[in-house]
C-alpha cells in the first residue's frame, strides 16, 4: 500500500514530538525505526513496477483523482530518501542532546520524510503539489529552528523563493486541468504534446520552475547558502545531499515524463540539441561556474560545501539536459553519488561543530589527532567528491565528461573542468585548516565522536568505495530509469561501463590500487621504526615558539585566486533579489502614507468621492 | 421545526434584559449570552437539513409575501447564519474568562449584533436589510469602545463613514421602492428587467457604496484598521468573522438576485483585485500585530469579492467557500493574537518573540490560522484557495488569477515573519497571564482540520448556495408562490 510510505511517517510525528518531549532521545530513536522500516519496505518493492494506487475525492463537483504509483525514478528517490533520513536520525539521536528544539525538529522531519515520499510517488499533479508544499513548510520550520542568527532570514527567504515557484507551477497545473479534465501526468503529457509550440513550452516552463529553484540551479541558487549554513547541523546534509535531489527529480518529471524535451525537439537545434535543451544545460555549467568561485572564498565551511553544491548540481543538470545515454546516465549517477558524498561531508562538519561549537575554519586546526575517524571519512568524502578512482565520484564524472565531449559541447566540457579543477581547491581547504595544521589549545580535550555518529560515516564511507568498485549496482536501476524516460540506455556489467571513446573497468583499477597499496604497506612495515617529531620542529628547524597556532594558515586561503574574481563576485544576484523586495515595499509604505491618511473626514471624503467616479465611469463607458 | 425568527428575536430580547440578569448576579450575563447563542445554534441545526432542500418563507404577523416582511431561509441563508452563529458560540465561550472590563452592556450589545447579521441574512425585505444593518452598526460601534483609549478615535471614524454608507443605501432604498413600488426582494427581482438600465445603474451603485462599507470595499474599508486593532479581542472578531460576512452575503443577494447587471461584476472584480492587492501590500510593512491582521481581513474580502465577481457556479461556490474559511481563520488568528498581545503587554510584533514555548495554546492557534490562510495542504484554506483558482483560471481570468498569486505570496511574506518570532526566538521580558483559550482554540482548529481533510461536509450546501444566488426565478416563485 503506498500511502503507507507517506502516512506511516506523519502519524509517527506525532508521537515522536509527543515523546521527545518527555525523554531526549526518543524522537531521533523514532525517526531512525520508521526510516529503516520505510526501508525495508522499499526494498521489498523493487520490481513491482506497475503498482498504481487511487484515492477518489469528490470536489468541486468533479471527480478527484489521487494517484499514486511504483516507477524506477520513484523507486531510486524514494529508496535515497529512506537511507539519507535515517542516516541522519542516527546521528541526530547523540548530536542533538542539546538542542532545544529537537521535539520539533523530529516532528517535522518525519513529516517531511513522509511528503518527499508522496512527492515521488505521486502520479498526479495535484498530489504532488500538496506533498510539495508540504515538504517546503516542514524544511522552513527545520531551518528556522537553527542556532545561528541568520537562520530565520536565511529560512525565509527559502520559502518565498519556493512559494513563488510553486505558485507557478500551480497556476499551470490548473490551466491543463481546466483543459484535460484531470490531474494525471499521463493526461497532461498527451496534452501538451498535441499543443502549439509556443503555449506548450511556456506552460512546462513555469512546470519546471518550482524544481528549478528547489535543485539551487542558477539563476535561483541564491537560498541554498543561507538556508544549508544555517540550517541545524545535523539537517544540512539531508538539504545538501536529498531536497535538493526532489528537485532534480521534478526536472526528469517536467523533461522527459512530460514532453518537455520532445516539444523542444521542434525548434532550432544547435550541434544536434535543440536549443532550449541546450541553454538548460549552459545554465547547469554556469551554476557550476558560479558555485565554484564562491565557494573558494568562503571562510565558514558550511557555506563553503553549500555552494559546492550548488556546482555539483550544475553538473546533474548539464547531464540530464543533454538527453543522450551518456548524458542521463552520467546525471543519475552522479545524483546518487552526490547524495553519498555529500552527507558524509556535512555528517563530518556537523561532527566537528558538535565538538568545537564553532563553523570558522580558522578558529580550528590540528583536529587530526583528536578525531581520526570524522578525518577519514572527510578524505574520502573529497577524494569522491574531487572524482578520483577508486571512489564512485570518479565514475559519475567520467561518464558526464564523455557525454559532454562526445557531442561537442567545448564550454560546457571547459566549464566542467573549470568546476573538477576548482573543487579539489575548496574542499582542500577545510581539509588543511580544519583537521591539519596546529591544533588550538582551546581544543585539547576534544574526543572523536560517540560511536553512533560514526555509524553512519561507516556507511557511508563504505557505499563511496563499494559503488566505486562495483557500479554495476547502481547502473541496474539507472538503466531502468534510462528506459522509462525514454532514452536508450548504456551497457554495463559488475564492474565495467562502457562509455563513448572506450570503456571502463574498475575491478582493474582497484586491482591496481590494492596492490600498490600492499606493497607500499609492505615497504613501511619493513623500514625502520619512525620516530615521532614534534610538528614545530620540523617547521620552525628547531627554533623555539610558544604560539604556534598564529602560525596556521587558514585565513583567506585562497586570496590570490579570489582576487581574479573580486569584481565578479561583487555582482551580487542576492541584492538584486533583495532591492525587488525592498521596492515593493516600499510601495506598500507609500499606499499607507498617501491613502491611509487617519484622518476620518478624509475617509468620509473618499467614500463620496468613490461613488461619484464610478458613476462618472458608468455614464462613459 | 423551531420557528427560525427565534434566531433574531430571541437575541433581541435577552439583549434588553440583560441590566436584570446583572442585578441578579454579576456573572450572570455571560452565562446568559452564552446560554443564547447554544440556544441559536440549536435552531440552526434543527433546521438545517430542511433549509437545505426545501427553501423556508417565514411571512412575519401571517401577513401575505409582497405585502408584508418575510424570511427567506435558503441554503444560502441557513450557511451564512450557521457560520455567524457557531462564531458567536465561540466568542461567547472566550468572553467567560477574559482580561479587559466587561459589563451587562457588553453582551446587550454582543446579542444585538448577533441578532442584526442574523437577521442581515435572513430577510427578505430591503428596508428590512437597512434595519438589522443599522442595528448591527450600531452595536458595533457601542463595542469598540469598550477598550477606552484610542478605540474612541477609531468609533468615530467608524460612525461618520457608517452614517454616510447609510445616507446612500437610503437613496438606494428610495429610488428602489419609487420605480418598482415594492419593498420585498423577491418582487424587485422580478421586476428588475423592466427597470430603466440608467436608474439601475445608479441604484446598483449606491448600493455598493452602502454595503461596500460593511464588506469592506477599497476605499470605504478604511475605518477597518483602526477599529480592529483597536477594538477588544471578541469585538474584532466578532466583526471580521460574522459582520464583514454578513456583509458580503447581502452584497451577494443584491448584486446577484437583485440586480444582475453583467457591466456590474466587472466594477466588483476591478474594486475586489485593488481592494486584494493594496490590502496585502500595506499590511506587509506593518508592526502592530492586530493591525496587520486588519489589513489582512480587508484583503480576504477583496479577494472573496473578486471570485464571485465571476459569475460562475464554480467561482460562486469557491468564494463562498473562502468566506467561510476566513470566518474561522481569522477568528482564531483574532483570539490567538489576543493572548499574545496579552502576554507580552505590546500589540508590536517584535515584542512577541518567544512567546511560542511560555504560551503555546495561543500560539498553536495562531501557526494554524496563519497556515490555514496561507493555504498549506490539509487545512481548509488549501481547498477553498485551489478552488478559487480553478474557477478564476476555468473562467479565463489569466492576469485575475496571477494577481492573487502574487497578493498569496506577500501574505506568505508578513504570516512567516510573525509564526518565526514566535516560536524561533527566546524570550527576555515578563510574561503576562492571560486567560485559557483552550476550548475556543480547539473547537476552531477541530473545524479547520475538518474542512480541509474532508471538505465534503460542507460541499453540497456550498453548491446549492451558489446555485440560489445565480438562478434568482427559484427565488422569486418561492416568495411569491407562482404569483
Amino acid at each position: 500500500m503506498l500511502t503507507n510510505y507517506i502516512f506511516i511517517p506523519i502519524i509517527a510525528a506525532f508521537f515522536a514530538y509527543l515523546l521527545n518531549k518527555k525523554v531526549k532521545y526518543t524522537g531521533g530513536i523514532i525517526t531512525s525505526i520508521i526510516s529503516a522500516y520505510l526501508l525495508y519496505q522499499l526494498i521489498g518493492l523493487y520490481g513491482k513496477w506497475s503498482l498504481i494506487q487511487t484515492i477518489n475525492f469528490s470536489l468541486m463537483g468533479n471527480n478527484l483523482e489521487f494517484i499514486l504509483g511504483n516507477n524506477p525514478l520513484s523507486w531510486l528517490f524514494a529508496l535515497m530518501t529512506a537511507s539519507a533520513g535515517l542516516l541522519i536520525a542516527l546521528f541526530s539521536i547523540k548530536s542533538q542532546e542539546k538542542y532545544d528544539l529537537s521535539s520539533a525538529f523530529n516532528f517535522n522531519f518525519l513529516i517531511l520524510i513522509g511528503s518527499i515520499m508522496g512527492v515521488v510517488l505521486a502520479g498526479d499533479f495535484l498530489t504532488l503539489f500538496i506533498f510539495w508544499e508540504l515538504m517546503t513548510w516542514t524544511s522552513f520550520y527545520i531551518i528556522s529552528g537553527g542556532t545561528k542568527k541568520m537562520a530565520k532570514k536565511s529560512a525565509y527567504r527559502y520559502f518565498i523563493l519556493s512559494a513563488v515557484g510553486a505558485y507557478t507551477m500551480l497556476m499551470a497545473i490548473i490551466i491543463i486541468y481546466n483543459q484535460t479534465g484531470s490531474f494525471a501526468i499521463g493526461e497532461a503529457a498527451q496534452y501538451l504534446i498535441n499543443l502549439p509550440t509556443g503555449k506548450s513550452l511556456l506552460l512546462m516552463g513555469m512546470m519546471s520552475l518550482p524544481f528549478l529553484t528547489k535543485a539551487g540551479l542558477f539563476p535561483v541558487h541564491i537560498w541554498v547558502k543561507g538556508a544549508h549554513g544555517n540550517a541545524p547541523k545535523e539537517f544540512s546534509p539531508f538539504l545538501s545531499g536529498l531536497m535538493l535531489k526532489v528537485g532534480v527529480y521534478g526536472l526528469l518529471l517536467v523533461f522527459y515524463l512530460l514532453p518537455f524535451f520532445k516539444v523542444m525537439e521542434n525548434t532550432i537545434s544547435y550541434r544536434g540539441l535543440p536549443i532550449l535543451s541546450y541553454i538548460f544545460a549552459l545554465f547547469g555549467a554556469i551554476t557550476t561556474v558560479t558555485g565554484t568561485i564562491l565557494a573558494i572564498r568562503q571562510e565558514d565551511m558550511k557555506k563553503l560545501i553549500a555552494y559546492s553544491s550548488i556546482s555539483q548540481m550544475g553538473y546533474i543538470l548539464m547531464g540530464i539536459s543533454l538527453a543522450t545515454p551518456l548524458g542521463i546516465t552520467g546525471g543519475l549517477l552522479h545524483m546518487m553519488n552526490h547524495l553519498i558524498f555529500k552527507s558524509a561531508i556535512f555528517l563530518t562538519l556537523a561532527a566537528v561543530i558538535y565538538r568545537t561549537g564553532t563553523t570558522k575554519m580558522y578558529e580550528m586546526g590540528g583536529l587530526i589527532f583528536k578525531m581520526p575517524v570524522t578525518f577519514a571519512t572527510y578524505l574520502t568524502a573529497i577524494i569522491a567528491l574531487a572524482g578520483i578512482p577508486p571512489t564512485n565520484g570518479f565514475i559519475s564524472k567520467w561518464v558526464i565528461y564523455q557525454a559532454l565531449i562526445e557531442k561537442g559541447y567545448l564550454f560546457l566540457a571547459l566549464a566542467a573542468f573549470f568546476g573538477s579543477i576548482g573543487s579539489f581547491m575548496y574542499v582542500f581547504k577545510p581539509l588543511s585548516t580544519v583537521f591539519l595544521g596546529q591544533l588550538k589549545p582551546q581544543h585539547e580535550k576534544i574526543k572523536e565522536v560517540p560511536f553512533i555518529m560514526q555509524l553512519p560515516m561507516y556507511v557511508l564511507m563504505g557505499l563511496m568505495v563499494l559503488f566505486g568498485v562495483l557500479p554495476g549496482i547502481q547502473m541496474n536501476i539507472i538503466t531502468k530509469i534510462s528506459s522509462q524516460l525514454g532514452i536508450e540506455s548504456v551497457n554495463y556489467s559488475l564492474y565495467t561501463i562502457e562509455g563513448a571513446f572506450g570503456s571502463w573497468n574498475s575491478m582493474i583499477i582497484f586491482n591496481v590500487f590494492t596492490a600498490g597499496f600492499i606493497i607500499s604497506l609492505i615497504i613501511f612495515m619493513l623500514a625502520k621504526k619512525s620516530k615521532l617529531v614534534g610538528l614545530l620542529d620540523t617547521y620552525t628547524s628547531g627554533e623555539y615558539m610558544n604560539d604556534a597556532e598564529a602560525y596556521h594558515y587558514a585565513y583567506q586561503y585562497y586570496r590570490p585566486f579570489d582576487r581574479l574574481f573580486d569584481n565578479f563576485a561583487a555582482r551580487s544576484l542576492t541584492r538584486a533579489y533583495e532591492s525587488l523586495a525592498n521596492n515593493l515595499s516600499k510601495v506598500g509604505n507609500a499606499l499607507r502614507k498617501g491613502i491611509i491618511t487617519g484622518n476620518g473626514q478624509t475617509y468620509a471624503y473618499y467614500t463620496v468621492l468613490f461613488f461619484v467616479i464610478l458613476a462618472i465611469a458608468g455614464w462613459i463607458i | 421545526m423551531v420557528n427560525p425568527v427565534l434566531i433574531i428575536a430571541l437575541p433581541l430580547l435577552i439583549a434588553f434584559l440583560m441590566p436584570l440578569f446583572n442585578y441578579i448576579h454579576k456573572k450572570l450575563p455571560a452565562v446568559v449570552a452564552l446560554l443564547t447563542a447554544a440556544f441559536n445554534v440549536w435552531i440552526i441545526t434543527v433546521n438545517f437539513n430542511e433549509a437545505l432542500f426545501n427553501p423556508m418563507v417565514i411571512e412575519i404577523g401571517n401577513w401575505q409575501a409582497p405585502f408584508a416582511i418575510n424570511l427567506y431561509i435558503g441554503p444560502l441563508a441557513i450557511l451564512a447564519v450557521a457560520v455567524i452563529n457557531v462564531i458567536a458560540l465561540v466568542l461567547a465561550i472566550y468572553n467567560l474568562e477574559h482580561d479587559y472590563e466587561i459589563n451587562d452592556k457588553f453582551y446587550s450589545l454582543f446579542l444585538m449584533i448577533i441578532a442584526g447579521t442574523s437577521g442581515m441574512v435572513m430577510t427578505g425585505d430591503l428596508f428590512n436589510l437597512f434595519v438589522f444593518i443599522e442595528i448591527s452598526s450600531v452595536a458595533a460601534y457601542g463595542l469598540t469602545v469598550f477598550s477606552r483609549g484610542d478605540s474612541y478615535e477609531a468609533a468615530f471614524k467608524y460612525i461618520i463613514i457608517g452614517a454616510i454608507g447609510s445616507v446612500f443605501l437610503l437613496m438606494a432604498i428610495g429610488f428602489t421602492y419609487a420605480s418598482v413600488g415594492s419593498l420585498n426582494m423577491a418582487q424587485i427581482a422580478n421586476a428588475a428587467e423592466n427597470l430603466n438600465p440608467q436608474l439601475m445603474r445608479i441604484i446598483t451603485l449606491l448600493f455598493m457604496v452602502g454595503i461596500g462599507i460593511e464588506a469592506e470595499l477599497f476605499p470605504l474599508n478604511l475605518w477597518v484598521p483602526d477599529v480592529y486593532s483597536e477594538a477588544p479581542t471578541s469585538v474584532t472578531s466578532i466583526l471580521s468573522g460574522a459582520v464583514s460576512a454578513a456583509g458580503i452575503y447581502s452584497l451577494g443577494r443584491i448584486f446577484f438576485t437583485l440586480f444582475a447587471d453583467p457591466a456590474l461584476y466587472t466594477y466588483l472584480m476591478v474594486i475586489g483585485i485593488i481592494t486584494l492587492v493594496i490590502g496585502e501590500l500595506v499590511a506587509y510593512n506593518q508592526e502592530n500585530i492586530k493591525r496587520m491582521l486588519a489589513y489582512s481581513s480587508i484583503a480576504q474580502m477583496g479577494l472573496i469579492v473578486t471570485i464571485i465577481s465571476i459569475n460562475t457556479s464554480q467561482a460562486v461556490s469557491a468564494g463562498l467557500f473562502q468566506l467561510v474559511n476566513h470566518s474561522i481563520l481569522k477568528v482564531l488568528l483574532f483570539i490567538s493574537a489576543g493572548v499574545l498581545v496579552s502576554a507580552a503587554g505590546s500589540k508590536k510584533i517584535k515584542d512577541l518573540s518567544g512567546l511560542g514555548s511560555k504560551k503555546p495554546i495561543a500560539s498553536l492557534g495562531f501557526a494554524v490560522g496563519a497556515m490555514g490562510i496561507l493555504g498549506v495542504p490539509f487545512f481548509n484554506g488549501f481547498v477553498s484557495k485551489l478552488m478559487l483558482i480553478n474557477s478564476s483560471l476555468n473562467a479565463e481570468k489569466i492576469i485575475i488569477t496571477a494577481l492573487i498569486l502574487f497578493a498569496t505570496i506577500v501574505e506568505i511574506g508578513y504570516y512567516l515573519k510573525v509564526i518565526q518570532k514566535i516560536y524561533f526566538e527566546k524570550r527576555e521580558t515578563k510574561v503576562f497571564k492571560t486567560a485559557n483559550v483552550f476550548i475556543p482554540v480547539l473547537v476552531l482548529t477541530v473545524f479547520v482540520f475538518a474542512l480541509g481533510i474532508y471538505p465534503e461536509l460542507i460541499t453540497t450546501t456550498l453548491d446549492k448556495a451558489a446555485n440560489e444566488l445565480l438562478n434568482s426565478t427559484e427565488y422569486i416563485t418561492t416568495v411569491l408562490g407562482g404569483m
